[in-house]
């Protein structure tokens, strides 16, 4: 070896020795392409860590993305819904208190709401508590900061109303999921598909506030009332807010 | 009966407090076709797990908690706990063993009885026709099985707290 190499490092002009280079070359050329291999292997691997973290980062922030979305889908529902209450509160003469609902009767039976107005608010007991498009009920109970509202829809509620287009009166009373218009006479003009509003006869509803419309009429052969029922607009589900009327004008729409 | 009975009684109301707001305000937030009557469970309770005379006391000042979460009228929802209460014990006279078991039975047959009890007196009170529905009592009662396992766990804790020792059974004469 070490007279190869004195060989080499005397003559520069030395060529190098053909069959050593050529095989030095080609072993050379296998580890490159082993190394690229591994090379490639490795960075495959690495960049799937990579790739997994990454995933995971983007996932978590989807997530959060969607979660944000929903609170602002709310957010845009809830404004929806009081622009609707403060829009039915400018259009109304009757000085009218916003509530919120806090709570629901501890048995499913009874029809009743809690409200976040009472006493220190101006609230008294029947005072009538509507939404937008239709009448919810009339206070029963309150409280210094709070107070029970019975719903139409319960059977111990009846409010005073009329049939829109014939002027015809009755009593709503409330029927679980229905109401049943009462006390009209047999020959009294009504048909499916009237509407029933209040009457402001009992000084507690504005007057011609919706109540619901007639669903069936059951006319009782030598009976002297007919039985009405009537589908409520109130869906008692999903209120969320409503208003309590404090000063009562005769006619509720400008 | 020894123990504190005074902080055992007052834990045992604050909490009838939160589960009649929980049921009334949280619970229809989830669901409102169905819904438990967890006061059922905390009744029941204090109807097997107390002597008499301390379990009267508690139920009637349970009715006026009760009171203040519906329109039933007060009068008529004492009437229809005292007289659960009174057939729960004879039921606990005749049968009864240690454990969940007969608890969560017992919560079962309670919130059925008090279906029943309630839309009876209603019906003769008011002379207006039965609201009872069979179906939304019997979900009730079955809803209240899981709830019926933690309030059981709850107060049997609080009442290893408060030294008020569980009966055994031998019956309730080890309460004089």
């Amino acid at each position: 070896m070490f007279m190869i190499y004195f060989s080499l490092e005397k003559g520069q002009n030395q060529k190098p020795i053909p069959g050593v280079s050529s095989s030095g070359g080609l072993i050379q050329k296998s580890y490159h392409y082993l190394s690229s291999g591994v090379r490639g292997s490795t960075g495959k691997y690495l960049n799937l860590i990579r790739i997994k973290t990454e995933n995971e980062q983007l996932v978590n922030e989807n997530l959060f993305i969607r979660a944000q979305l929903g609170e602002l889908t709310e957010l845009k529902k809830e404004n929806e819904r009081l622009s609707d209450l403060l829009q039915f509160k400018s259009k109304n003469k009757s000085q009218l208190l916003a509530a919120k609902v806090i709570g629901q009767d501890l048995f499913k039976e009874h029809h009743m709401i809690s409200l976040n107005r009472g006493k220190k608010d101006g609230v008294k007991d029947y005072m009538a508590v509507i939404t937008t498009g239709t009448v919810v009920g009339y206070t029963i109970e309150t409280h210094k900061t709070t107070s029970k509202v019975l719903l139409l829809t319960d059977k111990y509620a009846s409010i005073d109303t009329i049939i829109q287009r014939s002027r015809v009166r009755g009593l709503i009373e409330g029927a679980q999921s229905h109401a049943l218009l009462k006390y009209l006479k047999v020959d009294d003009d009504v048909q499916v598909g009237d509407l029933i509003v209040t009457s402001g006869l009992q000084n507690i509803f504005p007057k011609g506030f919706p109540i619901g419309e007639v669903t069936e009429i059951d006319k009782i052969p030598y009976q002297p009332s007919q039985n009405i029922k009537v589908k409520p607009f109130l869906n008692a589900s999903t209120l969320e807010e409503a208003f309590i009327v404090i000063t009562n004008n005769k006619d509720s729409q400008q | 009966m020894k123990g504190n009975i005074l902080t055992n009684a007052f834990i045992t109301l604050l909490f009838l407090i939160l589960c009649c707001a929980f049921q009334t305000t949280l619970w229809p937030a989830i669901t409102t076709n169905i819904q438990p009557h967890i006061w059922v469970c905390v009744l029941t309770y204090l109807s097997l797990y107390r002597s008499p005379n301390v379990a009267l006391v508690l139920l009637c000042l349970a009715a006026l908690i009760l009171k203040s979460f519906t329109l039933f009228p007060g009068s008529y929802l004492l009437l229809a706990i005292v007289f659960s209460h009174f057939i729960l014990k004879q039921i606990k006279d005749r049968t009864f063993w240690k454990g969940i078991s007969y608890y969560i039975l017992c919560t079962v047959f309670a919130t059925l009885l008090f279906g029943v009890l309630l839309s009876a007196i209603e019906a003769v009170g008011f002379g207006n026709s039965l609201s009872f529905s069979p179906m939304n009592w019997l979900i009730s009662a079955l809803l209240n099985i899981p709830f019926s396992i933690i309030i059981y766990r709850l107060f049997i804790t609080i009442d290893k707290i408060t030294s008020i020792p569980l009966p055994a059974e031998t019956g309730y004469n080890q309460y004089v």
